[in-house]
């Protein structure tokens, strides 16, 4: 019966095996972007989407600067690399495409709009009354310095307002002068071009940036070998993805590497023998594969997160296989189907409460959460099928030698808990760990900031630092979403919004911003402009000024028939102005959706101040958002492991009774409570992965005492034995974490080091329940 | 367009000025705490003008502190630059400012200006040929733009002249528009800025 069943165990086994080899002859994609986590419980969704885009328009934002002393050899460089990268089909290269004449055309194509537009400057001066002040300017410009205007522009903008408003405009990357072509500055002795694009790909998708990185690489070294002096940086979120992908690789395999040995070593020690190792990787094996299986058909892709996180807590299935081969050291080791039966209740009732546990990461509307909770359930119970259905039949044990020296450190362990000797000293212990834990308590400090959790190559933060440095631009992944019926409301509310901000560049909460207000001013705005400037200067002072000019012809006047600037019309493609394209995002049903970049933002509540009371203007700050993510799942793990703690409790009362059901609950209770607050009294945080760590610290906590619970007699050092391995190999596996120099690993490790060492410590109180219980 | 603009005031600094340094035989070397102040008369042919624009002035250049350009007819107007920008003020009013973060390629010439002011014309050479010609009585350097087809090069030929000082330049436009500069009773001093010239300079600083 036994063998059928394992029969069928193995065809189910290979089946979903099979279906993840077609997924992964497909192609197996896994997604890193972190905002793939967001919640989908936000309140307006026009805002989400909104948002979405702007920050996947960021994210594929890619800059790239060349330096060279030689000016020749940095623009013969540069252009074969923009050339090289637009080419490759992988870049959209926006600044290849930059036209010589730019700023030329964007003179002319303002040009016959030229009455409804003026600088905020002229614009403040006009309403005040102060035309003169702008008539003296023009002619201050005019006859002074050098010719600050030729004579065509000066008869038909004779108080040369037009020069005043394209100094205005907030073209982006102030430093940056256009000369032949391209974008470039001079820093020091050298020469920088800069090279700006977007990335086609998902720059979260490990296979795109590693095409992106490659395809870059060998494009700047082919340049190298032409000018070897040659300096490049870059920036893109995708280049820090990389890095940090390849980083956590770099260190996921030396961890690996040592946890795998550790344990391997563990085992051979403890079994003299191979099998259990191979058996315990393959009960983990299936558990991953078939998890991974069920969960790419229900969700039909994974996050890399949802995988990491999954894979460790189905790492916890190694206890069983555990349990059950150390049934061996049993005085009475009987037939491996003996030796299931012994166990079974044991692994069966840890394997519930455990599913339990990680199920209840199912009810919180974490999409994140969803897969992880999922995936470790089916995993975890894939395992548990195969501990039982497997084992026993692959098990070729006989003959062990007992003499074992881990059974008498695992005897004198049971000892201190179990004999009145110790009595004094259990008590001092665990009244030391209360208080400790009570000013660790005290000491408990919460650190949600996205920006603490990665380790940021360094080498590509330095990059960044010095791009901003040289372009002038801080990088400020904050922006003004507008939403509007129309273009023009948006406008004006923009318009709204920049005359709260003038002042807060002023007052340095804000280096700058661009809105598309400020290129396209709105209708409303273009007639006003337009009054004022009939009414405050070429009605008063036109006569006098062409007098002075001594103009050859008078000037045309602005007049109703003025044509009115839309925005429709300059952000059309191929018009000098269509870098706009970039702050209008959406053209939904009925309503339109703008965006106000923003440089360099120092006060940031300042900023959102701004905004307050113009309809439809909403601040976006991903990083902060993020952080409050964070800060929404760790709230909701804990909660949830509340939950699933009061969850597993009936079933163990179910077991045991009410007494000790809720006695086996306090070992685990107590490591899970005691963990962070020992973890903040070492000066540690408490962070989402912290609580992540809690949910397995439970789970592992509530097998071992079950395991406890369940045994008796003579069988309880072969219990204490196995527990005693299943911690061990647990600290080899989540321990190590600990030593990884991104902090949210390294959270998660030290968390789960401590506690598993607490509910360690603890279990064998649940013995010790049940034999006061029984007794 | 005003990239343009710009770029033709910008020019003229270290042409106007800044060859007022030994690049030729007769040249007076100027110390970087040297002040050099003089007058000038400035005629501008603008294309669709009845005639030209006649101005004149005074001017003041201090390497370690910027350059005063203050026209007196026939409107008064003083300009100020500085390595952190420029300020232009009619009548003590500030009427345009123009920060150095604004204009990049100020900041570099600014820098050149020193370079050429202590007879160094390589800082010229990238953008301009430069020919020499004349004598240390009367000597004359033309540069010509290296790139004819660079938009952002507001001259077609610039043309300095003079002897102990810079006496004489020749701006032309590709649009036909000239300037025609003669610097008079040029002098030079070591004593600091006076309180007004400092004002001025201080006036720039955002």
């Amino acid at each position: 019966m036994m063998r059928l069943f394992a029969f069928l165990w193995l065809i189910a086994v290979l089946s979903a095996g099979g279906y993840l080899l077609a997924r992964v002859n497909h192609g197996l994609n896994f997604h890193t972007d972190l905002m793939a986590l967001l919640p989908r419980e936000d309140q307006n969704p026009a805002l989400q989407h909104a948002n979405d885009v702007a920050t996947r328009a960021l994210s594929h934002r890619v800059v790239i600067m060349v330096g060279h002393k030689d000016k020749a050899a940095v623009y013969a460089a540069a252009k074969e690399i923009a050339h090289q990268l637009a080419t490759s089909g992988l870049f959209d290269m926006t600044t290849s495409g930059f036209d010589k004449d730019r700023l030329r055309q964007i003179g002319t194509f303002y040009y016959p709009y030229r009455f409804g537009l003026l600088s905020d400057e002229d614009y403040d001066n006009l309403k005040a009354g102060h035309g003169q002040a702008i008539a003296g300017r023009a002619l201050s410009q005019v006859y002074g310095v050098v010719g600050l205007a030729n004579g065509q522009l000066l008869h038909s903008d004779p108080f040369l307002l037009m020069p005043s408003f394209l100094t205005s405009l907030p073209l982006p990357l102030s430093r940056l002068s256009l000369d032949d072509g391209m974008l470039s500055l001079q820093d020091k002795d050298t020469t920088w071009v800069m090279i700006a694009g977007q990335v086609e790909g998902e720059p979260f998708a490990l296979d795109v940036q590693k095409q992106v990185s490659d395809f870059f690489d060998r494009a700047v070294n082919s340049q190298r070998t032409i000018y070897p002096d040659i300096q490049v940086l870059h920036l893109g979120a995708v280049f820090f993805a990389k890095a940090g992908a390849e980083e956590a690789m770099g260190e996921t395999s030396t961890i690996g590497i040592a946890s795998t040995i550790g344990t391997i070593l563990l085992v051979m020690i403890m079994f003299r023998a191979i099998r259990p190792l191979i058996v315990s990787l393959l009960v983990i094996g299936v558990g991953i594969m078939t998890a991974l299986s069920i969960s790419l058909l229900i969700f039909g892709e994974l996050h890399v997160g949802a995988l990491l996180f999954g894979i460790s807590l189905i790492g916890v299935c190694v206890d069983y296989s555990l349990q059950y081969c150390s049934e061996v050291f049993s005085p009475h080791i009987g037939t491996p189907q003996e030796r299931l039966k012994r166990v079974l209740a044991g692994i069966t009732l840890g394997t519930a409460t455990t599913v339990i546990g990680y199920l209840t990461l199912y009810l919180a509307p974490f999409p994140g959460l969803h897969q992880i909770a999922l995936f470790s359930a089916v995993g975890l119970l894939a395992a548990w099928v195969t501990v039982v259905l497997w084992l026993p039949l692959l098990d070729r044990h006989t003959v062990l030698s007992r003499k074992q020296p881990m059974l008498t450190i695992a005897k004198e362990f049971l000892a201190f808990w179990e004999t009145s000797k110790y009595h004094r000293l259990r008590k001092s212990l665990v009244a030391l760990l209360v208080v400790l834990g009570i000013i660790g308590f005290l000491r408990f400090h919460i650190d949600d900031n996205v920006r603490h959790m990665q380790s940021l190559s360094s080498s590509l933060v330095t990059q960044q630092e010095t791009i901003q440095k040289l372009i002038g631009a801080s990088a400020s992944n904050q922006f003004f979403l507008v939403q509007a019926p129309d273009d023009e409301t948006a406008l004006q509310s923009e318009e709204k919004l920049t005359e709260r901000l003038r002042p807060l560049i002023a007052a340095g909460d804000l280096t700058g911003f661009q809105s598309p207000s400020q290129y396209i001013p709105s209708a409303a705005r273009q007639k006003e402009n337009r009054l004022l400037q009939g009414e405050q200067l070429y009605k008063p002072l036109l006569a006098q000024q062409t007098l002075k000019l001594d103009l050859a012809t008078t000037p045309a006047m602005p007049s109703e028939q003025s044509p009115v600037l839309t925005l429709a019309e300059a952000s059309k493609s191929g018009k000098p102005l269509g870098f706009l394209s970039t702050l209008l995002l959406d053209k939904g049903q009925g309503e339109v959706t703008h965006m106000v970049a923003l440089d360099g933002v120092v006060h940031p509540e300042a900023v959102t101040a701004a905004a307050e009371g113009i309809t439809g203007i909403h601040l976006v700050d991903p990083t902060g958002d993020f952080s409050r993510l964070l800060g929404k799942y760790r709230n909701r793990a804990i909660a949830l492991l509340a939950l699933s703690a009061a969850l597993m409790t009936p079933l163990l009362i179910w077991r045991y009774g009410f007494r000790k059901g809720l006695w086996i609950m306090v070992p685990p209770s107590l490591a899970v409570i005691l963990a962070p607050s020992l973890r903040c009294l070492a000066g540690g945080t408490f962070t989402f992965f912290d609580a992540m760590a809690l949910v397995l610290v439970l789970s592992i906590g509530v097998d071992y005492a079950v395991f406890c619970a369940e045994t008796s007699g003579k069988r309880k050092v072969v219990t204490i034995l196995a527990v005693t391995m299943a911690a061990c190999t647990a600290l080899l596996s989540f321990g190590l974490l600990a030593l990884s120099r991104v902090m949210a690993v390294h959270n998660f490790g030290a968390t789960m080091t401590t506690g598993i060492l607490l509910s360690f410590l603890f279990a064998p109180m649940a013995c010790s329940a049940s034999k006061k219980h029984q007794g | 367009m005003t990239r343009h603009f710009l770029l033709a005031f910008l020019f003229l600094f270290p042409s106007s000025i800044a060859f007022a340094a030994n690049a030729n035989a007769g040249q007076v070397v100027m110390g970087n705490s040297d002040i050099l102040r003089g007058r000038f008369i400035e005629e501008r042919n603008l294309k669709g003008f009845n005639g030209p624009m006649n101005s004149e002035g005074h001017f003041v250049v201090a390497p370690e502190h910027g350059v005063i350009w203050g026209v007196e007819k026939p409107f008064p107007t003083t300009t100020v630059i500085t390595p952190s920008g420029l300020v232009q003020s009619v009548g003590g009013i500030n009427v345009m400012r123009l920060p150095a973060q604004k204009i990049p390629f100020m900041l570099h010439l600014y820098d050149m200006l020193g370079g050429v002011l202590a007879g160094n014309w390589k800082a010229l050479e990238t953008d301009f040929t430069v020919a020499r010609s004349g004598d240390d009585q009367n000597w004359q350097v033309l540069l010509l733009p290296r790139r004819t087809d660079n938009p952002a090069m507001p001259f077609s030929s610039i043309t300095v002249s003079g002897h102990q000082f810079v006496e004489n330049v020749v701006l032309l436009k590709p649009d036909g528009d000239s300037d025609t500069l003669t610097f008079l009773n040029e002098a030079l001093s070591s004593k600091p800025p006076s309180a007004a010239e400092k004002l001025a300079f201080n006036s720039v600083h955002p």
